[in-house]
């Protein structure tokens, strides 16, 4: 389905892209057990941007890597367009996660011995397109982002604002059905954060990039248009924004913090 | 505290270091297996030829290259104490900062490194002990001795050995001890961080770099191959040594701008460089080597070097064991002019050794030189060709100078006993067993109906095989005519000679005792440096020393000391060269192995990205290729060079007529197997490098 597919679908209803169905995944052994997820579901709709809040050990990060397919579930079903992949054999999750995932991480994992360009480009040669593809592509979302200044930099010369726009860039850069975004405004200030996430408020615009943002910061959540609350593994609370500016949608995810309690910054 | 500190740090850098100290642990077992050489009386029995030098130019040797080692190695333990220092910077910066002395971390450090080097010799000195054994049964086999395991330490090899390893760790002590004592806090807390600051250099200054080096290597290989400087008189020392200095300059300067010439070349080419994972390969590769260009220079100039000692001392190996199979006799006993009988030798002979065969007889001569005249030209051309003005006729000795002849009878006999195929020849023919050289000159001679007196004899065969025929006093000097018995009996005596095939050697004790054992016996050959050989009065060399003629001469391949006097070079040369390649090559591989956490975030962010398993061990695999290739090809390029100059020289120097009919083969022989053998030992170091590194990486990403 192409991207005015989706974004006509996006307007009149909802076309169901990720389904967490009763989730569970524990640690430990029988004598001590962990349950870091319990029982979670949601739906993600394509071309939504969904965040995911909790305090530490709430359980968020394991459903990204549950999701990303990085960890397996204990229990429960993940389905991408209704095929469930918790199924998945070992041998096929790298082409699961080359052909539908895009990441991006706190520390942006840019490959330091990669220019800024190069990092982008390389989820595009690790899916085997043609040389003048992958570089096409790869100029196309430099010049959307606004990157192109910085791009025979190495990361070690780019400050953390510019590095994380640039792990955004790589990210959407195969199109993928899915970003999942683990707290990349966790080591940004505040200036840069703000940047960051209207980079992909953009893609998730304009792109019609299905995002799901795991973040304990209540400005960036406020980017999305729908939050999940986790506590000690389970879904706590849902908020949605539907036509509520950013400032209003902060107090409101504040308020449920504050509901939840627990260390979450003001 | 500190000390149970220092104990848990010695394990845990053991498992991290561990290809190293298993290095550590391989060169206490070689200088222990080479020094109990010197010790051993098995070895020093067999190797004390009739000089009785063998053995003492062994421990000379070794004790030299020993020391060679020592210095080698110390720079080598410092260099990775260095290395080790800079991983651990922050741990021991941690130590200062929780109030820990400077003298008390320098105490931790050098202790921790002493129990590596303890235990490493521990473990290397259990091991010398086998390949000790297996050195003296390789010793053995040349000389025919049964090898006798000695099932036991030397302990003086042992202390000796633990002396040079206490040397070695002593000198790199002192070294790091150096750098420690002036560390500081914020030296420590950025001691990883100083290389990240190296640039590449600009892709104009990368090219200059290349073309300076390309211009010095082929410099050096004009040197090495034309050789218009030196003299001929002193091997072309001045061409060889200057032929070097620019391979080493060339070595140095192309690896100064080969990161910054992949980067312009390969780097901008995007599509080279985004097609499969060739992006990973290049990156990885060259954020590795950019700041290790004076290093490569350095391991490559190492590998040079390696390769070339190696190279000559299978070079001295092929020489050695050319001279042997040009002696076909184990022991000869010569007795100058008139027939002889070797009743009370062979006697012997039989009582004491496992005889095969043995045969008494006589050589014949008419003092013409009809035949030695074209032996002469062949050989002056073939001195001419080689570089050396000296003359032909220098290389013949007093016995030897005229044309000299055998009886047919004794002919057959010989080579049936000698296993050849039987010849057969009427009484108006003569045949001729000649070098191989000589074959086509003496072919021309004869089809043009001259041949041998008296006239008429028509030549009927040329046989080539090896007949104990070159360095004299065997069956002629490179040529000998077989005439019907008859008329040899017309001819004068030249001299007679006792030859004995044995299946068991003889005792070296027995061989030296043999002139006492007989009163007018000595050995042919006094020594294998020829000291014996004093010049006649007509110009012509003799190794006869009593001129009366009532004494005996005994030679032969059991009895001459040449072989044990070879390996006397050939030995130290391979212990020298296998030390510099397991210290070049173990540098290379812990760079590698310590950067285990950087490599392994890498691939797992790009096997997270989809890169999957049996791709990311491909990768794995092209960047260990490439970087262990990066120092070697030149080297093994520069090396093979070198190689070639010197095996040429050393080959058809060292014998004073062409013993190989084409000296490409053996030396190409030799370059072939020096470069094998190199892979092997390469190939073992970069094949458990990727094993750790695989372990290390792909196992903990895809576990």
């Amino acid at each position: 389905m192409n991207k005015k597919n989706i974004r006509i679908r996006k307007q009149g209803g909802y076309e169901m892209l990720l389904q967490v169905d009763r989730v569970e995944k524990y640690y430990g052994n029988e004598r001590n057990l962990t349950k870091a997820l319990d029982g979670v579901s949601f739906q993600i709709e394509k071309g939504e941007f969904i965040s995911v809040m909790g305090a530490s050990g709430s359980g968020k990060t394991t459903l990204l890597n549950c999701l990303a397919t990085i960890d397996s579930v204990s229990a429960g079903r993940i389905l991408l367009d209704n095929s469930d992949i918790t199924e998945l054999r070992e041998s096929s999750l790298a082409a699961f996660r080359r052909e539908n995932l895009g990441f991006i991480f706190q520390d942006s994992n840019l490959l330091d011995a990669l220019t800024i360009e190069e990092n982008i480009a390389l989820p595009l040669t690790i899916k085997g397109l043609p040389p003048k593809e992958a570089d096409k592509k790869t100029m196309e979302i430099v010049s959307r982002l606004g990157i192109g200044d910085v791009l025979d930099k190495f990361p070690y010369e780019v400050s953390g604002g510019q590095k994380q726009r640039c792990a955004a860039a790589r990210a959407v850069v195969t199109d993928p059905r899915l970003i999942l975004a683990d707290e990349p405004t966790g080591a940004l200030d505040s200036r840069s954060a703000k940047t960051l996430m209207e980079v992909l408020t953009t893609l998730n615009k304009s792109l019609c990039s299905t995002i799901l943002l795991v973040t304990h910061d209540p400005l960036s959540a406020s980017y999305a248009e729908r939050i999940l609350f986790l506590k000690d593994g389970r879904i706590f609370n849902e908020i949605r924004k539907g036509e509520k500016n950013n400032t209003v949608f902060y107090h409101e995810i504040l308020d449920v913090l504050a509901f939840m309690g627990g260390e979450f910054p003001c | 505290m500190l000390n149970k500190l220092s104990r848990r740090n010695a394990r845990r850098q053991a498992e991290e270091y561990l290809l190293f100290i298993a290095t550590m642990s391989g060169t206490a077992a070689i200088i222990y297996s080479f020094n109990s050489l010197i010790f051993s009386d098995a070895v020093t029995r067999f190797l004390t030829g009739p000089s009785g030098t063998a053995s003492v130019y062994l421990t000379l040797m070794i004790s030299l290259f020993s020391v060679v080692i020592v210095i080698i190695m110390g720079w080598f333990v410092s260099y990775m104490m260095n290395f080790m220092l800079r991983k651990r910077a922050k741990e021991l910066s941690t130590y200062m900062i929780l109030g820990v002395e400077n003298a008390q971390i320098i105490k931790m450090y050098l202790t921790e490194n002493s129990l590596i080097g303890a235990a490493a010799l521990i473990v290397g000195l259990g091991l010398g002990l086998l390949i000790a054994e297996f050195l003296g049964a390789m010793l053995a086999a040349p000389f025919g001795v049964p090898y006798v395991l000695t099932s036991g330490f030397s302990l003086a090899a042992i202390g000796l050995t633990v002396f040079y390893f206490g040397m070695i760790y002593l000198f790199a002590m002192f070294r790091c001890r150096r750098k420690l004592r002036k560390m500081q806090l914020i030296m420590l807390l950025h001691y990883d961080r100083q290389n990240e600051k190296a640039h590449i250099k600009k892709a104009g200054t990368a090219m200059l770099f290349i073309l300076i080096a390309v211009l010095f290597g082929v410099g050096g290989f004009c040197l090495f191959f034309i050789k218009p400087i030196g003299n001929p008189l002193d091997g072309y020392g001045l061409d060889i040594f200057l032929g070097m200095i620019m391979i080493i300059v060339c070595l140095f300067v192309f690896f100064q701008g080969l990161p910054a010439a992949v980067h312009s070349t390969l780097g901008k080419n995007k599509n080279w460089k985004y097609r499969k994972e060739n992006l990973v390969v290049y990156r990885l590769l060259t954020a590795k080597i950019n700041n290790m260009g004076y290093l490569f220079g350095w391991i490559a100039v190492v590998y040079t070097l390696v390769l070339t000692v190696f190279g000559t001392a299978l070079t001295f190996n092929v020489m050695m064991q050319k001279t042997l199979a040009l002696e076909v006799y184990d022991i000869t006993v010569l007795h100058m002019d008139e027939k002889y009988d070797f009743t009370e030798y062979d006697d012997y002979f039989t009582a004491q050794a496992d005889i095969k065969f043995s045969y008494s007889y006589t050589l014949y001569t008419d003092y013409k030189k009809d035949f030695m005249e074209i032996r002469n030209q062949n050989a002056s051309s073939f001195l001419e060709r080689v570089g050396s003005f000296l003359e032909a006729e220098i290389h013949i000795f007093k016995e030897n100078q005229y044309d000299t002849y055998m009886k047919y009878s004794d002919y057959c006999i010989l080579r049936e006993k000698l296993q050849l195929d039987p010849v057969a020849m009427d009484d108006n023919e003569f045949m001729i067993h000649c070098m191989p050289y000589l074959r086509d000159s003496f072919q021309e001679y004869t089809s043009g109906g001259r041949g041998i007196t008296p006239k008429g004899l028509v030549c009927t065969g040329i046989y080539t095989e090896e007949f104990s025929q070159y360095s004299g006093y065997g069956n002629g000097q490179e040529y000998i005519l077989i005439i019907p018995d008859q008329l040899a009996d017309l001819k004068s005596v030249l001299y007679s000679l006792y030859a004995a095939n044995t299946a068991a050697a003889l005792p070296r004790e027995q061989v030296n005792a043999l002139p006492d054992r007989f009163g007018n016996l000595q050995f042919l050959k006094g020594s294998a440096l020829y000291s014996a050989v004093r010049s006649d009065d007509s110009g012509y060399l003799t190794m006869l020393t009593d001129d009366s003629g009532k004494t005996d001469y005994i030679g032969g391949k059991m009895i001459d000391g040449g072989t044990g006097e070879n390996l006397t070079v050939i030995l130290p040369l391979f212990y020298l060269s296998l030390i510099l390649c397991m210290i070049a090559t173990v540098i290379l591989a812990v760079h590698l192995l310590s950067e285990n956490q950087k490599f392994y975030q890498h691939y797992n962010m790009i096997s997270v990205m989809g890169l999957d398993q049996g791709a990311v061990k491909r990768v794995l695999r092209r960047q260990l290729l490439i970087y262990f290739c990066i120092p070697a090809l030149p080297a093994l390029m520069m090396g093979g060079a070198l190689i070639f100059t010197v095996a040429e020289g050393l080959i058809s120097k060292g014998f004073h007529s062409p013993v190989f009919l084409n000296i490409t083969v053996p030396v190409t022989k030799v370059i072939m197997i020096t470069i094998v053998l190199f892979i092997i030992i390469y190939g073992i170091y970069t094949l458990v490098t990727y094993t750790m590194l695989k372990n290390d990486i792909v196992k903990k990403i895809f576990r």
